[in-house]
């Protein structure tokens, strides 16, 4: 193949991989939080 | 008979491994199963992936415009809208970014130049900037409702480009080919399994869309949670002084 082909691929997968790996940790950042939140509550 | 729930977060990772699996195996398909094409060559399996990410681009900003108005609307105004609204948009402008890289990889050896100020490439070129500048208009900082309502006028604002760069291959005269699949007539020129590994991608950028966006949208919601709870507990705190005090 010429390198254009697997460079789009290559764009492709990266772009979403990163975007998708940087939802992830941000959803388990943010449950973490609200854990914590509901675990201090409870210890009031 | 009980019929087993499926919770919705067991759903969403159900589409999130759907998605992947399906990406994955048009990749396979479109770098090692499709032949290559009589008159492109190889650079035909770009098209596997190019079309795809730019129609979730659109469905993208269809998403938004149709939660803005929805949230607009006073009968339907639901915090909801505005999360989902948002969502789609950032993952729209993702795939509009997509949209315009896996072009521009395709038209240099094709064309000859990476970019050219063509009808159709400046028209994505502009709704890529229109959809940064909602989701920046987005971060100013100002009442929620405010924001609400001032940022689903920009998202209608914004879709006004969409039909534009649809049809400008028709209405301009444009280096860039006119759709294969996507055309007024419905006329798929694509056959075989070149056809159903491009059909392949349409179904699994579309799901790799609908993870991203609910992901994005649940996110969200759990930080406005957060930011409620947060504001809760400091009220609390403040409680027993405020007692004193009186």
């Amino acid at each position: 193949m010429s390198g254009y082909v697997e460079a789009g691929y290559a764009v492709v997968t990266a772009t979403l991989s990163i975007y998708a790996v940087g939802l992830l940790r941000r959803q388990r950042s943010v449950e973490a939080r609200l854990r914590d939140l509901g675990a201090a509550r409870e210890h009031r | 008979m009980s019929v087993p729930r499926l919770s919705s977060r067991r759903l969403r990772s159900a589409l999130g491994v759907s998605a992947l699996l399906l990406v994955g195996l048009t990749f396979w398909l479109g770098l090692f199963v499709t032949p290559p094409a009589e008159v492109m060559g190889n650079l035909v399996r770009l098209l596997y992936v190019h079309p795809p990410v730019a129609w979730v681009a659109y469905l993208a900003y269809g998403v938004t415009t149709a939660a803005s108005l929805l949230y607009l609307w006073k009968r339907t105004r639901r915090r909801a809208f505005d999360l989902i609204a948002a969502a789609s948009a950032e993952v729209g402008v993702i795939f509009t970014g997509l949209t315009l890289a896996t072009g521009s990889i395709w038209g240099r050896p094709t064309w000859g130049v990476w970019w050219t100020w063509d009808a159709l490439l400046t028209a994505t070129a502009v709704l890529f900037l229109l959809y940064l500048g909602y989701l920046a208009l987005r971060m100013v900082p100002m009442p929620e409702e405010r924001r609400g309502v001032r940022s689903a006028v920009a998202a209608l604002i914004a879709f006004v480009d969409v039909p534009i760069v649809h049809e400008s291959v028709y209405w301009w005269n444009t280096l860039h080919q006119k759709p294969s699949v996507l055309n007024p007539s419905l006329n798929v020129e694509v056959h075989g399994i070149m056809a159903w590994t491009l059909l392949l991608g349409f179904v699994a950028f579309t799901l790799g869309y609908a993870w991203m966006t609910w992901t994005r949208y649940e996110i969200s919601k759990r930080r406005l949670l957060l930011e409620e709870a947060g504001l809760a507990a400091s009220i609390d705190d403040r409680m027993p002084a405020a007692e004193v005090v009186r």
